[in-house]
Formats: structure tokens, C-alpha cells, sequence
């Protein structure tokens, strides 16, 4: 028997967490699949797609006479068939003749298996290789305050992804997309060798669903072309994406006009101009001036849209244009109360910082409306 | 499990040599006789009719070596603007059938099929019997339809039966299609990718969609793994009604003599990166890719692309790219006849959307732009070349003015 019995909440849940990296469409029939491998009473379960893999365990203790097999088998299916089971139901996992047969209650299914030793695994040697330690929360929120700034699928590939630097005792995280950069940096617990990876989107994208907001330890372990994230009980093995990132330090500007604002009063107004903004370039014009910022938008069809906020700014006009979207993202994904708008002329980059706090810098390019 | 026969309906109506067709609707007095269709110089051919291609004559013979090959043939001069108005006309016959017609060249297009059949109640088959029908009778062109899941499989099988048949390559159907096509009838696999694709035995198109994605993605990259798709089914392309983005933009011209002296084809290459810098800041649209080539005098063709630092429309830029192309290209010891420039990577100018990382360069671009843009103005007001850059003025001795200002229509 290749499991007895066991609750399918608690095979479920190692089956939701490696899935995410299966795709539909694979050009390889094994990566569909998910290895299960049994060694005694322990179950672990990996999934690849060549670039990313992810593992993980649970302990099986309804074993009797626990025994070592492995098998690969449809991921997507066998997550459907646990996740449609009545609640609570008692699965039971049998392999005869290359075929795996799910029991549960009255239910049973059959499934097709491919052979364990032809899964493509990553190599999960790492030699020599260096490691940081931090905890899963603070990851979680580095990561939520850039990851947002991303470029997809462009032609710069170094840019699809999120740039990570280990300096000293720094972890710095920068991702851009050529139109806005966003860059955070938090203390580690000693000093390490200088490292610099970047880390593909898919990788990012999976780290953000799988991390939790908890004090438990992760490390993140560099080798070669490689990246091993290990946190609660899972290992993430992922490619790093083999390109120069750009100057991140050159185009973080340091300007001397400064503007104070309420991150809600001015994210709020930017959503309501949003809504008539032209579709495609999604421009939205700031207008300031003395104890004014003016927030305006219109769209192709002459439909207006104009909102006034108060403010203490005493310095230069300025009438400069954005993608709305860039700056509700850099609004969206910081939690502070105020936050900083410095910027130099209207063909400038704007700097979008949190008063207090040099850990977060925000750049975003104008456009001309 | 077979694929279901129409996840997706695709039609690609292609007409059957459509200069020479043309050509013969205004002189019927010409049926029957082999016509070629030249280039507007009267150099080479750009279309021919079925006789005259059996007599082996090709695009892009000289019409000197298709004199010879077919003395009886009536060659005549080209003139794409009779052409631009009979496919008007043609893809008017189109949109009566599907709303969502592309217009993919001046002789073919594609055509989303989805949902027809209910509109028409009729199989796709009889549809495309009926697309050829109304075309040959109100355009008097015949053309060839090809319907299957995706662009690329409708687009091999219009291909497949020519002149003015239908193939229709429904889902379960693809393999069998497949297997009597070789890659070489792939659109965008040419003779490179052919011998390339031999080599790891993939010869027909079946043996190209059975090969695993990730070996056609290390052959021939992302282009590769986009028509692996379409060809397992898989719509990538999809048809795109509005009028699209060229897919290049070109200004060619034969340099009316036929000359060894680099500093005369550079002035002729400058000449063209002015008119190419301006058509395409008139569309408002900028170019990732250059192409520089050079004709020599056997007609044998150098080309050179490179990639532009940044999409742009920018004159200088193009120059430069262009100067330096020639440069690599230029060989004392031979005799030019042509040149030109091809700009593709063709996008819509993001107006003042800026660069992080190309603001300098960008801020000099839009300097440049506006200088270009009054020059442009001051000779529309005042006549081409009224102003123009130095480097081009060697041509402005006698009968050295360029004379061809249409854009190439074939770039092979």
C-alpha cells in the first residue's frame, strides 16, 4: 500500500503548495506530474517545470509496514479529485501495474503514472555555496514592496524578474520595469560576501503565495546559477536569470523639492481620476502649486475628471504627468501614513519615499500628456 | 484524446498571383499569354503567372534572364496603385463575410472564422467555397482559402491548393495535414532554418509539431516555440482587425549608376535614412531594427541588421547605424547598384513616455525630432530637398536624383 490512509486536508495541502509551478501546456508529459516519493514514513513531493521546483513533506504515520516507492502522477488531476472529496474523507493511495488507485469511501479512481527516476529533478547539490538567514515575514514584505515594479516578458529578460543584493549586513531588493523602479533594503543579522542574483518573476510570483507572515527562520542559499529558498518544511530550487541588471544607484535621484502628502488622501484621489483617464496611456496630470496639488485627468472621449488637495508645499510650480497605474502601485504597496513626493523638473523621474525611513525608494517616470 | 475539430476558426484568403491577375483584368486581350509583372525600374520581376512560372521564371529575376527563359511572355511595368484599389476592393468582398478581417498584405488576409458557420448556417468548407466565389465574381481575382485552428495552419493550407482551391485542416485533421507539408512550407522557416531543422531530423511539418517544444525553442528560439504551437492547434497570432502596424518600413532605390566610389552609395544611404527617419515620424511610429543592404552589380544582395539602441524614428541615429553598416560591408574591389534601409520592430512612438534608463539619450532624440520635424515642414512647403543634410548632396548632380519613392514591397 503506498499510503493507507490518511485525511485528504493533509494531502492536500502539500499538493497546493508545489502546484502552482505546473503548467497547463508542458513540452515535457513528466512535468504535468508531480513526483511523490515514499521514504518510510515520511512523503515528500516535488514539482518543476525546469526552471523553479519546489518540494516539500508530510509525515505519513498510518503506515504499518511503511515501505520505499515513488511515482509521478497528473498533478492538476489528483488536486481536483482531493479538492471535489467530501470533507474529512479518508483517502487511501495503491500502485498496481504503473497505474495509481485513489480510494475514498465509495469513490475510486484510477490514474495513469510515469516512472519516479524519469523526473526531471534540479540538482540539488549546492557546494560551497553561501547562505543568509532572515525571517519569512520580513521576506514576505521586501518582496510585496517591489515585486509590483516588475517588468513581463520583456526583451530586457534581466528585467523580468527581482534583483537581490547582499552587501555587507544589507539585503537590498530592486525590480523596474524601464518606466519605474522600486528599491528596498532591510539590515541581515552579520555580515555576508557580497552577492547579487536576480531571481525570475514565476520564482517571485510563487514566494509571494507560499511565505508566510510568521517569525520562522528561511534561508536563501546562492550557488552557482542557482538559488535554494528552504521555509517551513519547503524548498524552492530556482534558476537565477543569467544578465546584467541596470545601474539601479544612477537613476535613484536625490532632489531638493519636497512634498509632503497623506498616502490615502493622495492614493484616493488618483483612483477617482483614474476612472477617466485615457485607457491605453492612462495619464494623469499633477499641477502644483503654492498649498496645492491638483490632480486631473481626462480621456479621448473630453470627459474631465478634477480634484484639489491641500497641502503645505511652499516652493517651485510644477506641472508634470504620470501612468496612473505606476503611481497607485508604489501607493498601493507601502503601508505608511505619509509619504514623500521629491521631484526636480517636469521631464524628471519623481522620487516617492516614506518620511523617516531610507528603506524604501520609488522612482517613477513622466510622461508627457 | 483527438483535439476538438474548431477550438478555433482561422481563414487565410491569399490571391492567386495577384499582380499578374490584376494586370490581366484590365487587358483581357492578354488571357492566356504569360505575363510578369516588373519592379516600377523594369529591372526585376515581382509577379508572374502560373505559365510563366513553370518556365521557371521567379520572383526577383532579372527580367534580362526572364526574357530569355520565356521570349512569348508580355512583361509589363508595375503599378501598385491599380493594385491598392482592386484589393480595396477584395477586401471589401472580405468584411461581408466576417467583420474581423486583417489586412495582412495588399493580397492576402486573414479572417476570424469563430461563430460563422451559424451566421451562414453552412460548414466552414462551403464558406470558404462562397468567400471564392463572390471574390472571382465581383473582383475578378481568383484566390485561394485556407481555414484551420490557427493563422499559421490557415495560411500553409491556402497554400496548399493553389490556384483558387479551399483546404480546410480541421483539429483532428492537423496531423495528417502535416505530414505532407516539409518544414521549408512553414511560414518563417527558410532555407537556414531547413538545413538547421534537417540536421536534428526534422524534415516534414509533423516531425517539426511532434519534436518537444523545448528542442524547437534551443533551435530557433521563442520565434520557433510560437509556431510550434500554432502548428499543435494552439492559436499564438491572433487576427488583429484594426488596421495593423507595418511590419517594416522600407526606402530602397536602384543608385541609377552603377558605382565602386563608397562615399557616392553612402550619400544614397543617408538620403534614404532622411526619407525612412521621416515616414516613419509621420505614422508616429519607431523602429527596434535597422537593415542596411547593399545590391552589387551582379544583383547578388548584402544585408546587415543591427538593433537600434532604443525604438526610434531618430534621422541621426539611422545614419549613424547605417554608415556603420557600410562600413563593414563596403569592399573596394566591388561595384554597387542598390541600396537601402529597412527599418522593422515596428511600434506606435510612446509619446514622452520616458526611459529610467535612457533619459539622456531620449532627451536628445526629442531635440532631434523637433529639428527633423521643421525640416520636414519646410520641404513640404517648399519642395523635397529644398533642405536637406550634407551628406546627401553628392547625389544632386544630374539624373542623380532618386527616383523611386515607393515603399519595397518585398524584403526578401
Amino acid at each position: 500500500m503506498f499510503i493507507e490512509k490518511i485525511e485528504k486536508e493533509v494531502l492536500l495541502k502539500p499538493l497546493q503548495t508545489v502546484i502552482g509551478i505546473v503548467e497547463r501546456k508542458q513540452p515535457l508529459p513528466i512535468l504535468s506530474n508531480v513526483l511523490i516519493e515514499k521514504t518510510g514514513h515520511l512523503l515528500h513531493f516535488v514539482a518543476t517545470d525546469l526552471e523553479i521546483q519546489i518540494a516539500t513533506q508530510i509525515n505519513d504515520t498510518n503506515q504499518a509496514e511503511p515501505t520505499d516507492e515513488s511515482l509521478t502522477v497528473a498533478a492538476k488531476k489528483l488536486h481536483e479529485i482531493l479538492r471535489v472529496l467530501p470533507e474529512g474523507s479518508k483517502v487511501a493511495l495503491e500502485i498496481q501495474e504503473n497505474r495509481l488507485h485513489v480510494k475514498a469511501g465509495k469513490s475510486k479512481f484510477n490514474l495513469q503514472t510515469l516512472p519516479a527516476r524519469d523526473f526531471p529533478k534540479i540538482l540539488e547539490h549546492f557546494e560551497q555555496s553561501e547562505k543568509i538567514q532572515l525571517k519569512q515575514a520580513q521576506l514576505k514584505k521586501l518582496i510585496g514592496l517591489v515585486q509590483y515594479a516588475m517588468a513581463q516578458q520583456d526583451i530586457r529578460y534581466y528585467l523580468n524578474g527581482v534583483l537581490l543584493v547582499v552587501e555587507g549586513a544589507n539585503l537590498k531588493l530592486v525590480a523596474t520595469d524601464g518606466h519605474r523602479l522600486a528599491f528596498t533594503s532591510a539590515k541581515l543579522d552579520k555580515e555576508y560576501p557580497k552577492t547579487e542574483v536576480i531571481l525570475p518573476r514565476k520564482t517571485i510570483v510563487e514566494l509571494v503565495k507560499l511565505l508566510e507572515e510568521n517569525d520562522e527562520e528561511i534561508s536563501v542559499e546562492f550557488a552557482e546559477n542557482r538559488v535554494r529558498i528552504n521555509f517551513s518544511g519547503i524548498t524552492i530550487t530556482s534558476k537565477v536569470i543569467d544578465g546584467k541588471f541596470p545601474d539601479y544607484d544612477r537613476v535613484i535621484p536625490s532632489y531638493t523639492n519636497h512634498l509632503a502628502l497623506d498616502r490615502l488622501v493622495i492614493l484616493q484621489a488618483l483612483q477617482r481620476a483614474a476612472i477617466l483617464s485615457n485607457e491605453k496611456f492612462r495619464g494623469v496630470r499633477l499641477i502644483l502649486t503654492e498649498k496645492n496639488l491638483r490632480v486631473s485627468s481626462s480621456n479621448s472621449e473630453q470627459e474631465e475628471a478634477q480634484e484639489d488637495i491641500e497641502t503645505d508645499y511652499h516652493g517651485v510650480a510644477l506641472d508634470i504627468g504620470f501612468n496612473v497605474n505606476y503611481l497607485l502601485d508604489g501607493l498601493n504597496n507601502t503601508a505608511a501614513d505619509t509619504v514623500v513626493f521629491s521631484f526636480g523638473d517636469p521631464n524628471s523621474s519623481i522620487l516617492i519615499t516614506v518620511p523617516g525611513n531610507d528603506e524604501f525608494k520609488y522612482v517613477v517616470m513622466p510622461m508627457r500628456i | 484524446m483527438p483535439p476538438p475539430d474548431w477550438p478555433n476558426a482561422i481563414a487565410h484568403v491569399d490571391a492567386d498571383c495577384f499582380y499578374a491577375s490584376c494586370e490581366l483584368l484590365r487587358r483581357p486581350d492578354l488571357k492566356n499569354i504569360p505575363v510578369c509583372v516588373m519592379s516600377s525600374q523594369d529591372a526585376c520581376i515581382v509577379a508572374k503567372t502560373y505559365d510563366a512560372r513553370e518556365a521557371g521564371i521567379t520572383t526577383g529575376m532579372t527580367v534580362w534572364d526572364a526574357r530569355k527563359l520565356m521570349p512569348g511572355a508580355t512583361f509589363l511595368p508595375a503599378d501598385f496603385r491599380y493594385y491598392g484599389q482592386i484589393s480595396d476592393k477584395l477586401f471589401s468582398v472580405l468584411r461581408r463575410f466576417s467583420p474581423a478581417v486583417e489586412e495582412y498584405s495588399i493580397d492576402e488576409g486573414f479572417m476570424d472564422m469563430n461563430g460563422l458557420r451559424a451566421l451562414h448556417r453552412k460548414p466552414y468548407r462551403q464558406i470558404a467555397d462562397n468567400i471564392r466565389e463572390a471574390v472571382h465574381q465581383q473582383v475578378g481575382v481568383t484566390v485561394s482559402v485556407g481555414v484551420s485552428a490557427t493563422r499559421t495552419l490557415a495560411k500553409m493550407a491556402s497554400e496548399y491548393n493553389k490556384p483558387n482551391g479551399t483546404t480546410i485542416v480541421a483539429g483532428r485533421r492537423i496531423l495528417e495535414f502535416l505530414q505532407r507539408v516539409s518544414v521549408r512550407d512553414i511560414p518563417g522557416i527558410g532555407a537556414n532554418r531547413e538545413a538547421l531543422l534537417d540536421k536534428f531530423g526534422i524534415r516534414s511539418g509533423a516531425d517539426f509539431a511532434a519534436a518537444g517544444e523545448h528542442l524547437i525553442g534551443r533551435l530557433l528560439g521563442r520565434a520557433g516555440t510560437d509556431l510550434w504551437h500554432e502548428l499543435n492547434g494552439t492559436p499564438v497570432y491572433r487576427v488583429e482587425p484594426e488596421a495593423g502596424l507595418p511590419k517594416s518600413v522600407a526606402r530602397t532605390a536602384s543608385m541609377g549608376q552603377v558605382t565602386g566610389d563608397k562615399a557616392t552609395i553612402h550619400a544614397h544611404l543617408i538620403h534614404h535614412a532622411m526619407r525612412l527617419s521621416g515616414a516613419l515620424m509621420e505614422k508616429r511610429i519607431t523602429a527596434k531594427h535597422l537593415t542596411v543592404f547593399l545590391a552589387l552589380k551582379s544583383f547578388a544582395k548584402q544585408a546587415i541588421t543591427s538593433e537600434l539602441p532604443y525604438p526610434t524614428a531618430d534621422y541621426f541615429l539611422l545614419a549613424k547605424q547605417a554608415g556603420k553598416a557600410l562600413d563593414d560591408m563596403f569592399d573596394p574591389g566591388q561595384r554597387y547598384r542598390a541600396c537601402g534601409l529597412i527599418a522593422t520592430g515596428i511600434a506606435i512612438r510612446q509619446a514622452g513616455n520616458f526611459d529610467l534608463f535612457q533619459q539622456a539619450e531620449q532627451r536628445q532624440e526629442e531635440k532631434h525630432l523637433k529639428l527633423l520635424e521643421t525640416l520636414h515642414n519646410v520641404n513640404q512647403k517648399f519642395g523635397s530637398n529644398t533642405m536637406t543634410v550634407c551628406a546627401s548632396l553628392k547625389l544632386a548632380g544630374k539624373g542623380n536624383h532618386a527616383r523611386f519613392n515607393y515603399p519595397m514591397l518585398e524584403c526578401v
